[in-house]
């Protein structure tokens, strides 16, 4: 009886600690016909269906998940339309652009941009937790806002590479 | 941003006083009504009056009455977000004002939306300028950059709109 307690116990927690996050619920739906937008947050709800008694530590990990599957595709893109900025402005650059006007070189322009959007990611999720300081949802509001905020970029920066051939 | 609005005007001024711009907003209203309700993605409706206004205006498909049309609906999409940010602020003032005094306040969420807003508006410029960038200074640059403008300005004029408390 002791010893049977004692593996409850130890089993408890050992499967709380590991939530079955998995990319594979969002990739496929992006692999999909679906509207991109409708996949965000797609593997964290998996995630979270699996645990019929999810804990708040195991939301933060199913959209911690998620929230590195995102970051991972930004940094993808951004690399590639960094590459391709940088092969732009080697050859257009401070060149005349035929009406009077020297083509502006584009890799400060998209480091800016970059640096400005992370400045605005930080900014919308201190707004949206600010109402629960000290509160233990605000690991979950935390991570949802981070999720959702990081895969419309992914999103928007992907469609601009499609638009501008990265 | 303001040097390009007052680059853009110039541009627009002789044509529009010779065909006048038919825009209106009822086609992007009537859809943010309509998406509302099926509970759709509202932004697509961002620049139908847009398009409407280029189908209206006598020569709405040259590349100027396609800039000015396009920068009529970014217009009405500021003037949207002001509307939003000034309601939205007013509720978090009156909601911070509630915890005057008290030990156990939380941090001010009129500051939070302040900093918020005052970082997007830095990031929407450089975002559309990197957009017009990309036609290294050919004259397809400013009517992207203008679309960028309604797009990402919309965009966040619907995100502040979904925190308003009793939104319609």
């Amino acid at each position: 009886m002791r010893a049977l307690a004692l593996f409850m116990l130890l089993a408890a927690p050992a499967s709380a600690q590991e939530p079955p996050y998995s990319d594979a619920p969002v990739e496929a739906c992006l692999a999909s016909d679906a509207e991109p937008a409708t996949c965000i947050g797609a593997a964290a709800a998996s995630c979270r269906a699996a645990l019929p008694n999810e804990t708040t530590l195991d939301i933060i990990a199913c959209n911690a998940g998620e929230v590195d599957f995102w970051q991972g595709r930004i940094d993808t893109v951004y690399a590639e339309l960094q590459a391709a900025a940088a092969e732009f402005d080697a050859q257009y650059a401070g060149t005349d652009a035929g009406n009077g006007l020297i083509v502006p070189a584009t890799v400060p322009m998209l480091t800016e941009m970059q640096a400005l959007w992370r400045a605005y990611r930080d900014r919308v999720c201190n707004f949206e937790v600010a109402p629960f300081l000290g509160g233990t949802i605000r690991g979950p509001i935390a991570g949802s806002c981070r999720l959702q905020v990081n895969a419309t970029r992914a999103l928007e920066l992907e469609r601009l590479q499609w638009s501008w051939g990265g | 941003m303001r040097g390009f609005a007052v680059i853009f005007g110039l541009a627009l001024a002789a044509p529009a006083s010779a065909q006048e711009l038919v825009f209106s907003p009822d086609a992007t209203e009537a859809c943010l009504s309509a998406a509302g309700a099926a509970g759709g993605p509202l932004l697509q409706c961002a620049g139908m009056s847009a398009d409407a206004c280029i189908e209206d205006t006598e020569g709405g498909y040259s590349t100027v009455g396609m800039g000015a049309c396009t920068w009529a609906e970014y217009e009405y999409w500021d003037a949207r977000l002001n509307a939003v940010y000034g309601r939205l602020m007013a509720q978090h003032e009156a909601d911070d004002a509630e915890y005057d005094g008290t030990t156990y306040a939380p941090p001010s969420m009129a500051e939070a939306l302040r900093e918020m807003q005052r970082v997007w508006i830095p990031f929407r410029d450089a975002k559309c300028a990197h957009e017009r960038s990309q036609w290294g200074g050919g004259t397809g640059g400013g009517p992207a950059e203008a679309a960028c403008l309604l797009t990402t300005t919309a965009e966040q004029t619907l995100h502040l709109e979904s925190y308003l408390r009793g939104a319609e």
